[in-house]
């Protein structure tokens, strides 16, 4: 087999070309939303660069990765190029897996020395144990997407997986629907529910003690989500008070709560279960077969400022996952170059500082 | 570019782009009638005649709005790159913009700013007035359209009695960044003049109390040319009323001007700009203005420009040529500083690399510099930098040769590696720190900091009895320095357990006050009874996840041993099998260490 390996650049996005590629994205089980162009798209207008590079067998496509990149570090020579949820390739098989990560890796090299990138990171959802293919990989000081999560399997009726949660869980939902609050969902970009959105995440991050992106980065990825029909936003009212908001992912066969939180107000009519439930059901009925609570740390302090989330997921069911987590490969050749430019500037200064 | 407008019940709109506000239709008229007119009423003054007229971006076509205004335009050029804005102008805004965009005088080019204003030069194109209307900068790409390439190029394409109008950014919210701008525009040779309007809508969105704009032109604008333009030649205004308004505009807070000679202008490329978007707010302002119609422009001290292709921002290198003294064999000296107290000072100097982060944030990510070095083959990176050393400085070198022999005899421990090579092991942590640092969503990332002895989660927080946020390593959060703060030194040295291996020293020192250490031995609060046996779950299932990884590593050194093949399968490559054996060791020797510091913070927990 032997394998070409291109910079596909942005692709048009109802080309013959994207459309494979999304294809092989949500049909890789290591793979998810975030190797989608869709996101790459939103990633470019936050300031983020992106490198589509492409995996063919002959003239087919098979794999490949979105890389994105921090153009100030570019220039300055500390880049790091990262795949979250990638690369996209065949990490069943042991042959092709170790030929299209070293294709991949001998393209990154490439580009790296071409556009000041230290090092490359990837961030598969591959369960443990670490495969062998990657033991030139070294363990990255930090992860982009939670390393520990927890799935809830939302293929079945909705009486199923309702008695596959926690008591509790079950108990908190109905609470809820009592207390009759309103669940309302918005699948098309809507001015007012992105400001209640953000008012009630910034509610519950102030609460909290947890830090949050400002309300433009919200309001942009909502924009783009909707827009491409891979995210719905969902808010909780009681009468006309405000209780909570969530921002549900759907991407293949996997739902993902990506953010979410309760204000203050009534927090007794357990808005929480009300907006997860609703969430999943609407997964489930856009074909999604899995509910991903993005994040899920078992055992952690009663103290931790994240104990009471993770508390609250598992009241829903599901099962713990853990991945191997982002791994870094370093172009030592790079980091050499750059920390000698560095030293001499170094220098430079120990120069100025003496006159 | 991803355009949306917000449209509200009383007929008023909002646009904004990727999240940000571009205008309100309540307040509009202030900005452009602030940026637009003052700039035009100067070259209808000086210019005989009919003008032609540049506006770059504007896509709304309000500033055009206010340029049609006048009865002596010849033409007007508009060039802004994102067509769905256009659209709007042409749609949405039409009545907003009174129909600026389909009037005869004007042409719209959809197309990259730059490149128009390099094809206009080829073609000796010149312009009366030409007006810079564009989004603030928010990467590099944006911020070349405040560099000094670019307004040299405007300077070009100025006619010789032109004038210019740049919208800039708040001067009292990111008063660096605005002087940033106006040095780029002198450092272009134009004469520059600074003023600003408050607009409530910018307020209410946080972009700062006020907003500023420039007025430049090849020769001198002064006092009497503003105070002599006439303002009631243009109709209908909602905001510039009068003289006194417009005297108004120029007085900036006195507090404002000293900061001009620290801001750096920039070299297309750079990102100064943007990095002192982070620097704060004008502080202890008096409320007392001064006229800036009066600045002495020759009189001005302007610092040199930003390349943008330094390694390091200017205040980390300065910040290192104090503190890192390139001197070899000098390892336990009293006189050299802790180098993860370096490294820890250097990085709270420096100000947040990305707009939303914040000092917590940092300093949470900054909590072990260590980790960033984890996966770095320490000696074949030095044996890389050796090889490129001719430059270097001499005791550089020596530094690094004398690493690159420790090394061979090095455990793995972070904590020791700081000490055998303090200058480069910094400066390369440094390097490694900045990498991550400047990729935007890692202060945010979901997934924090894992593994090793100082896996994120175990640190385990908790309240101890007097209140304090503490970790499970002993460290607790000191509110006044944002920072987490280590007790005084303690060593524990315990002997090796049957079955286990020794575990490493544990070293804790008091960053917070720059205590080298005095043993006292003051021991961090016992850890509660709950929270140890939910730390001791997940310990367990780091061991037990490292253990299984031990034993997969075995399995395989033990294949490569039984094979004949002088080439086998090390991860993505075929190499040599002594060096897939060597390769093999290696990581089992690091994760032996790892094991060792599990097992060790398993055994703190019983003795807490």
């Amino acid at each position: 087999m032997s394998l070409r390996v291109e910079n596909i650049g942005s692709l048009e996005r109802q080309s013959e070309l994207a459309l494979l590629w999304e294809k092989l994205v949500e049909q890789n089980a290591c793979a998810g939303i975030m190797q989608s162009l869709s996101w790459a798209c939103m990633k470019r207008s936050q300031g983020l660069q992106s490198v589509h590079i492409g995996l063919f067998e002959k003239e087919t496509l098979v794999g490949g990765v979105i890389f994105y990149l921090a153009q100030e570090a570019q220039i300055r020579g500390t880049g790091i190029m990262v795949a979250p949820e990638g690369p996209v390739i065949d990490w069943q098989d042991k042959r092709s897996c170790a030929m299209q990560l070293r294709a991949i890796t001998e393209f990154a090299q490439n580009y790296a020395k071409a556009n000041g990138i230290m090092s490359m990171r990837i961030e598969p959802r591959l369960p443990l144990p670490l495969p062998a293919v990657l033991r030139e990989f070294g363990r990255a000081p930090y992860d982009l997407i939670p390393r520990d999560t927890l799935y809830v399997d939302i293929d079945k009726d909705e009486n199923e997986i309702l008695m596959a949660m926690k008591p509790k869980g079950r108990y908190n939902i109905k609470l809820a629907q009592k207390h009759q609050v309103q669940v309302s969902s918005f699948e098309q970009f809507n001015f007012d529910a992105a400001n209640s959105f953000y008012e009630a995440v910034h509610q519950a991050s102030i609460r909290d003690g947890f830090a949050l992106e400002p309300k433009s980065f919200f309001d942009n990825m909502i924009l783009h989500l909707c827009e491409n029909k891979l995210g719905t936003v969902f808010l909780a009212h009681h009468e006309n008070d405000l209780l909570g908001a969530l921002l549900l992912t759907h991407y293949g066969e996997r739902a993902t709560y990506l953010y979410g939180g309760v204000t203050n107000a009534k927090r007794q009519m357990m808005a929480g279960y009300a907006l997860q439930w609703a969430a999943m059901k609407s997964a489930r009925e856009l074909g999604c077969k899995y509910y991903d609570f993005y994040g899920y740390v078992p055992h952690r302090s009663s103290q931790h400022r994240y104990s009471r989330f993770s508390q609250f997921k598992s009241q829903f069911g599901g099962r713990p996952f853990r991945f191997i987590g982002a791994q870094d490969y370093l172009f030592l050749d790079n980091i050499a170059e750059v920390f000698i430019r560095a030293a001499h500037e170094v220098e430079g200064r120990k120069t100025e500082v003496k006159v | 570019m991803s355009g949306s407008i917000e449209r509200r019940p009383d007929g008023s709109l909002a646009l904004f782009i990727d999240g940000d506000l571009q205008f309100d239709s309540l307040d509009e008229h202030i900005y452009h009638e602030g940026l637009v007119l003052p700039g035009l009423l100067a070259a209808q003054k000086r210019c005989n005649g009919l003008l032609d007229v540049l506006i770059v971006g504007g896509g709304d076509g309000l500033s055009a709005r206010e340029v049609l205004k006048s009865d002596s335009i010849n033409k007007v050029i508009l060039v802004d790159y994102d067509p769905e804005i256009v659209q709007m102008a042409l749609g949405d805004f039409s009545k907003l913009n009174q129909g600026s965009m389909a009037d005869p005088r004007l042409t719209i080019n959809c197309t990259d700013a730059w490149e128009f204003v390099e094809e206009a030069l080829n073609d000796g194109e010149q312009f009366d007035f030409i007006i810079v209307d564009l989004t603030v900068a928010a990467d590099s790409d944006g911020a070349r359209f405040h560099s000094i390439d670019w307004y040299e190029n405007l300077n070009q394409l100025l006619s010789p009695k032109g004038v210019m109008a740049i919208n800039g950014v708040s001067p009292h919210q990111t008063p660096l960044s605005y002087w940033s701008v106006f040095n780029s525009m002198l450092k272009a040779q134009l004469s520059v003049r600074p003023y600003r309007v408050a607009i409530p809508s910018f307020f209410s969105r946080g972009y700062g109390s006020d907003w500023g704009f420039f007025l430049a032109a090849k020769t001198d604008i002064n006092q009497d040319e503003i105070y002599a333009i006439d303002l009631e030649s243009i109709q209908p205004k909602q905001f510039l009323k009068d003289l006194e308004q417009l005297k108004e505009l120029f007085y900036l807070p006195e507090e404002l001007y000293p900061l001009q000679k620290q801001a750096q202008p920039a070299l297309a490329g750079s990102e100064i700009l943007i990095r002192y978007f982070q620097q704060g707010a004008l502080s202890g302002w008096t409320g007392k203005v001064s006229d800036s119609l009066l600045m002495e422009l020759k009189d001005l001290t302007v610092p040199a420009p930003d390349t943008g292709k330094e390694v390091l921002p200017e205040e980390i290198s300065i910040a290192l040529a104090n503190a890192i003294s390139f001197q070899a064999g000098v390892e336990d000296s009293e006189e050299l500083a802790d180098p993860k107290q370096v490294l820890g000072d250097v990085l709270r100097l420096m100000p947040s690399l990305e707009p939303s982060q914040t000092p917590d944030m940092l300093a949470d990510f900054l909590s072990d510099p260590g980790v960033f070095l984890r996966s770095v083959d320490l000696s074949a990176l030095i044996s890389r930098i050796l090889k490129r050393a001719g430059s270097l400085p001499p005791q550089l070198v020596a530094e690094l040769k004398l690493l690159s022999i420790k090394l061979a005899d090095w455990t793995g421990d972070q904590l020791s590696l700081m000490q055998m090579g303090r200058n480069v092991v910094t400066l390369l942590a440094l390097l490694m720190v900045i990498g991550n640092l400047l990729y935007p969503d890692m202060v945010y990332a979901k997934g924090g900091n894992h593994d090793g002895a100082r896996t994120g989660d175990h640190r385990g927080e908790y309240k101890d009895k007097d209140g304090r946020r503490r970790r499970g390593d002993g460290a607790w959060w000191n509110e006044g320095t944002n920072t987490w703060v280590y007790d005084d030194v303690i060593k524990r040295d315990r002997a090796p357990r049957q079955g286990r291996d020794r575990v490493p020293e544990l070293e804790i020192r008091n960053y917070g006050n720059g205590n080298k250490g005095n043993n006292s031995a003051s021991l961090p609060q016992p850890i509660q009874a709950g929270d140890k046996e939910q730390t001791r779950v997940m310990l367990t299932a780091d061991l037990d996840e490292a253990v299984s990884y031990q034993n997969l590593l075995k399995d395989e050194l033990a294949q490569y041993m039984l094979q004949d093949n002088s080439t086998v399968s090390f991860g993505m490559h075929d190499i040599s099998r002594d060096e897939a054996i060597r390769l093999t060791q290696r990581l089992i020797d690091k994760n032996s260490l790892k094991i060792a510091m599990l097992n060790g913070l398993i055994e703190n927990l019983d003795e807490a």
